[in-house]
C-alpha cells in the first residue's frame, strides 16, 4: 500500500466507512510510515471538528414563527376551498341547465310530432308533384289504351 | 437515523399542527446546521429552516405515510438547498463551477468558537456536491444508503464524495487553524 491509497482509508475510516481487513491494512502500512501516522491525526482533529459543529438547537424561536405562517397559509386555503367548491358547484349546475336539451331531445326544434309529420307529408307531396312534372309522359294517349276521349265525347254529346 | 414515529408521521400528512411542532422541535438542528454548512451565514440558514417545514408541510400529500419519513424530508431540504444554491449560481454537481467563498463565514456570534468559525469557512471552500453529504453525514447524522436515497446518487458515488469533501475540508481546516492543536490529539 502506497502513502496515497493510505490517505484514503485514513479518510474511510474517519467516516466509519472502512471493514475489519481494511483496518488492519491500514494499520500494518501506518507501523511503517511517520507521515501518514500524522495524517491519521490530522484527519482526526478535522473530523472533531465537523462533529462537534454539529447543531443541535437553533438560536432563533423557529416553531412558533413557521406555525403561524403555516396556519395562516392552511386558513387561506381552507377558505378558498369554502368559496371554491360552491362556486364550481354553481356553475356545473348552469351549464348543465344550458346545454341540457342537447342531451334530452333527440330534437332541437319545438315543433309537435304531429307538426313533424305534417312538415314531412308536405314534403312528400312537393316531392311528388316534382318529379311526376319531370317524368311527365308528353307522348301519353287515351285512344293507345283502347280508350275514346269521353270526355271530350260526353262534352260533345 | 433517529427518525420519527410513524403515527406522528402519519399526523404530519394528515395536516396535524402538533405533529408539525414535533416535526420542527426534532428537526430544526440538523436543518438549520445543513443550511449553515451549505449556504454558510446564520440569515440564509434560517431562511432555508423556516422554508424547508413550510414547504414540507404544504407538500406533505407527497409524503407517503407508509414510508420512513426521514428520506423524503431530507430530499426535499435538499432539493430546496441546491434551489437556493442555484440562485447563488452554486449548482451542485456541476464541476466547472468557481469555488464561491463567502465572506460570511462566522456564525456572527451566534454559535461562538474559532474551531466552528474555521469549520464554517473550510467548508465554504468546497464545492457543494461535497458539502452537501458532510453536511446530511454530520449534521443529519445520516447513513451511506440514506444519503444516496436522499441525492438519488449510488452509494458508491456518496463514499468517494464524502471522501473527497473529507480530504479537502481536512486541508483547508489545518491550513486556517492553529497547528498546536494536534498535539493535543
Amino acid at each position: 500500500m502506497n502513502c496515497k491509497n493510505a490517505e484514503e482509508l485514513i479518510a474511510d475510516r474517519e467516516l466509519g466507512l472502512l471493514d475489519a481487513d481494511q483496518v488492519n491494512e491500514l494499520e500494518e502500512h501506518l507501523s511503517e510510515c511517520d507521515d501518514c501516522r500524522k495524517l491519521v491525526s490530522e484527519y482526526a482533529l478535522a473530523t472533531l471538528a465537523l462533529k462537534e459543529s454539529r447543531t443541535d438547537s437553533v438560536p432563533f424561536v423557529l416553531a412558533d414563527d413557521v406555525l403561524a405562517f403555516a396556519g395562516k397559509h392552511q386558513g387561506k386555503r381552507a377558505r378558498l376551498f369554502r368559496l371554491a367548491v360552491p362556486a364550481l358547484a354553481a356553475a356545473a349546475v348552469l351549464l348543465a341547465v344550458v346545454f341540457s336539451p342537447v342531451f334530452f331531445t333527440k330534437d332541437s326544434s319545438d315543433m309537435t310530432t304531429l307538426q313533424v309529420l305534417e312538415a314531412y307529408a308536405d314534403d312528400f307531396e312537393a316531392i311528388g308533384m316534382e318529379d311526376g312534372f319531370d317524368d311527365y309522359d308528353t307522348g301519353f294517349r287515351y285512344e293507345d289504351f283502347g280508350i275514346v276521349d269521353t270526355l271530350t265525347t260526353s262534352i260533345n254529346q | 437515523m433517529k427518525g420519527i414515529d410513524q403515527d406522528s408521521a402519519k399526523r404530519f400528512h394528515d395536516g396535524d399542527f402538533e405533529a408539525l411542532r414535533f416535526v420542527i422541535e426534532r428537526y430544526q438542528g440538523s436543518v438549520f446546521g445543513i443550511g449553515l454548512k451549505l449556504l454558510g451565514s446564520v440569515d440564509d440558514a434560517k431562511d432555508f429552516s423556516q422554508d424547508v417545514f413550510l414547504h414540507a408541510f404544504e407538500k406533505r400529500d407527497r409524503y407517503d405515510p407508509e414510508r420512513p419519513f426521514e428520506p423524503w424530508f431530507f430530499k426535499l431540504a435538499m432539493n430546496l438547498g441546491r434551489q437556493k444554491l442555484r440562485m447563488r449560481r452554486e449548482i451542485p454537481g456541476s464541476d466547472n463551477m468557481p469555488i464561491e467563498v463567502t465572506e460570511e463565514t462566522a456564525y456572527r456570534g451566534v454559535i461562538e468558537g474559532e474551531r466552528k468559525e474555521r469549520v464554517q469557512h473550510a467548508l465554504t471552500t468546497l464545492k457543494p456536491i461535497y458539502r452537501e453529504c458532510l453536511a446530511l453525514r454530520f449534521e443529519a447524522d445520516l447513513k451511506l444508503h440514506e444519503i444516496a436515497e436522499v441525492l438519488g446518487i449510488s452509494p458508491e458515488t456518496v463514499k468517494t464524495r464524502l471522501r473527497r469533501g473529507l480530504m479537502v475540508f481536512k486541508e483547508c481546516y489545518i491550513k486556517a487553524g492553529d497547528y498546536s492543536e494536534l498535539q493535543k490529539c
